[in-house]
């Protein structure tokens, strides 16, 4: 924990380094002691802006995004006692993707495009989980994956049909550039708007957290232990989507990390909710700051960071697969 | 005291016709009965896990339905058939799990909560496998840390669903054994099995399920004679003794 904050630390001061401007490392120092009231003497004009206007919203968004994607896709994975399940196949990014698209269509403030993108993954993951268990006697976990592909694949379907309707000069692009998945165009505003809502629905997961091992055992066995599975999974579900919808809200559809990022926490910490859930949000802010870095540097033009997110995810889920075992890591 | 008053057990409907049983504390019952009979139905019936389609079952005079979770969790342990754990948790930490019930809902297991996990672990000598993974232990271990669990959890009645139905001779014969203490401690104890046998060597009362209903209830002797065993199971059995105690065998072919 207290290494993955380091390097979390770390991290930030690369981030924050990188890019266009040229800022010494020593300025960046000084301007974080400045800013925590160790150092008297304050940083140049143009190196404080660039560092407060430009460069901190982006490194705390991507820090936010990835700590809640991470989150969520625990406690999905923990809910649904299925490690293959994530915001991305359960088609809660797709939906939540739909409902930020809308927002944005209908010219609306960041605020109710959150609320739009909330409403659009909660509606989701209600459909897809009303899906695979209204249908019996299958595979419980393929229905839900595959239940998660019909829906998010007709969220797609509406998110198409939304973008036929935007105006090609000024929303399409917003739209498109936003479904990609990226950080370039986070203000310090939107970060007021996600903040709350993060810390907000983090806080049942902080308080059930143990309740969430419970939960992981199956209905049955939850009951029988004294928890109410119902009414515990509601608030995890509601939790869980919040999150995602303002990591989406925030940067667009970012796969992987949901998918991704629990299992290597549960491989450095094991599968205890208590442990698991502090870990996977720092593994997750270090990839996606990292990955975030990565995606404006590389490069002339910015990649867009869902590419990259995909590129790292996909091999790593496969040697995942290759890795199955009994039990799942 | 479990009492079911003109019961009836199922699903979507009834399996079978009202019944009535009456399950005394500080005893073993067994429930035996056929494959699909209604056994694990009635099961989880009488530890509130389905609702009966009719009548009502009261726990120390309190009607089962309306008890909360919580409250049920202070009255029954379960250890199931079989524990299929997507993720691997240590034995140590299944264990914890059955100490939900006693501790905050916002709250987390403390250090009590830890020692009574491994005062109970050490009781049933599975003390070394604490920071085993549950998922790579022997079907065996992992039935006795499921009954750890349901020891942890305080209960006043544990009720264990078939727990020797995927074991093999040596685990069985551990499990069984275990049970026996349980009861001579003074706990309830509900036992589910598919074999007779089980029944002749534990049970203080028989209850049988035939077609989704209880068609003979009482003590072993009276119940588990060679007639109504080869009626139920429609396979020739007999009773033998041995040093004392019974035990029945499948009727060798002449």
């Amino acid at each position: 924990m207290v290494g993955l904050l380091v390097v979390l630390v770390a991290n930030v001061m690369l981030a924050a380094n990188t890019g266009q401007y040229p800022i010494q490392i020593s300025e960046t120092i000084a301007y974080f002691t400045w800013i925590l009231g160790l150092n008297e003497s304050a940083p140049e004009q143009t190196i404080s802006l660039v560092l407060t206007e430009i460069r901190l919203p982006r490194v705390i968004a991507s820090i936010l995004v990835g700590g809640a994607l991470a989150a969520a896709g625990c406690v999905y994975q923990g809910m649904f006692r299925n490690p293959l399940v994530s915001p991305d196949i359960l088609g809660v990014s797709t939906g939540a993707g739909l409902g930020a698209a809308l927002g944005i269509l209908l010219s609306l403030s960041i605020v109710a495009i959150q609320l739009f993108a909330f409403i659009g993954g909660l509606i989701t993951v209600a459909i897809v989980y009303l899906v695979a268990t209204s249908i019996r006697h299958h595979d419980p976990t393929l229905l839900l994956v595959l239940s998660g592909i019909v829906i998010g694949s007709l969220a797609g379907a509406s998110l198409s049909l939304v973008k036929i309707l935007a105006d090609p000069y000024d929303q399409l692009p917003a739209i498109t550039f936003w479904l990609l998945g990226s950080f370039a165009s986070v203000h310090k505003q939107d970060l007021y708007a996600a903040l709350p809502l993060c810390l907000l629905s983090l806080i049942p997961l902080v308080l059930m957290r143990w309740r969430m091992n419970v939960l992981s055992l199956g209905d049955e066995e939850a009951k029988t232990l004294g928890v109410n599975p119902e009414q515990t999974r509601l608030i995890f579900v509601i939790a869980a989507t919040l999150l995602t919808a303002a990591a989406v809200a925030i940067a667009g559809v970012i796969g992987w990390v949901g998918l991704v990022i629990p299992h290597i926490a549960r491989l450095l910490i094991g599968p205890n909710f208590i442990r698991l859930l502090p870990i996977a949000m720092l593994v997750g802010a270090n990839f996606l700051l990292i990955v975030d870095t990565l995606a404006r540097s590389l490069t002339e033009t910015e990649t867009p960071i869902g590419i990259l997110t995909a590129f790292v995810g996909a091999p790593v889920f496969v040697w995942l697969l290759f890795q199955g075992r009994r039990s799942w890591t | 005291m479990i009492e079911a008053k003109q019961i009836t057990i199922g699903y979507q409907a009834p399996l079978g016709l009202p019944f009535n049983l009456t399950l005394q504390s500080g005893h073993c019952h067994v429930i035996i009965g056929p494959n699909g009979s209604g056994k694990t139905t009635l099961f989880k019936t009488l530890i509130g896990l389905i609702k009966p389609q009719s009548g009502v079952i009261t726990v120390n005079g309190s009607a089962l339905n309306h008890l909360s979770t919580h409250a049920r969790a202070h009255l029954f342990a379960y250890v199931p058939q079989s524990q299929q754990q997507p993720f691997p948790y240590t034995a140590e930490e299944m264990v914890l799990m059955g100490r939900t019930g006693r501790i905050k809902p916002f709250s987390v297991p403390g250090q009590l909560d830890l020692k009574i996990v491994k005062e109970v672990m050490e009781h049933l000598e599975i003390g070394a496998l604490a920071q085993s993974q549950f998922t790579e232990l022997s079907g065996g271990q992992r039935q006795m840390t499921l009954i750890a669990r349901a020891l942890a959890q305080e209960a006043q009645i544990i009720v264990l669903d078939e727990p020797t139905s995927s074991l093999d001779f040596g685990n069985e014969v551990r499990v069984l054994h275990t049970i026996e203490r349980l009861t001579e401690q003074g706990l309830t104890v509900i036992v589910s099995t598919h074999n007779p046998a089980h029944a002749l060597q534990l049970a203080d009362t028989v209850t049988v399920v035939k077609n989704g209903s209880v068609s003979g209830f009482g003590l072993p002797r009276d119940i588990l004679t060679a007639p109504a065993l080869t009626d139920l199971y429609e396979t020739p059995v007999r009773i033998i003794d041995i040093d004392g105690l019974a035990t029945c065998i499948a009727e060798p072919k002449a």
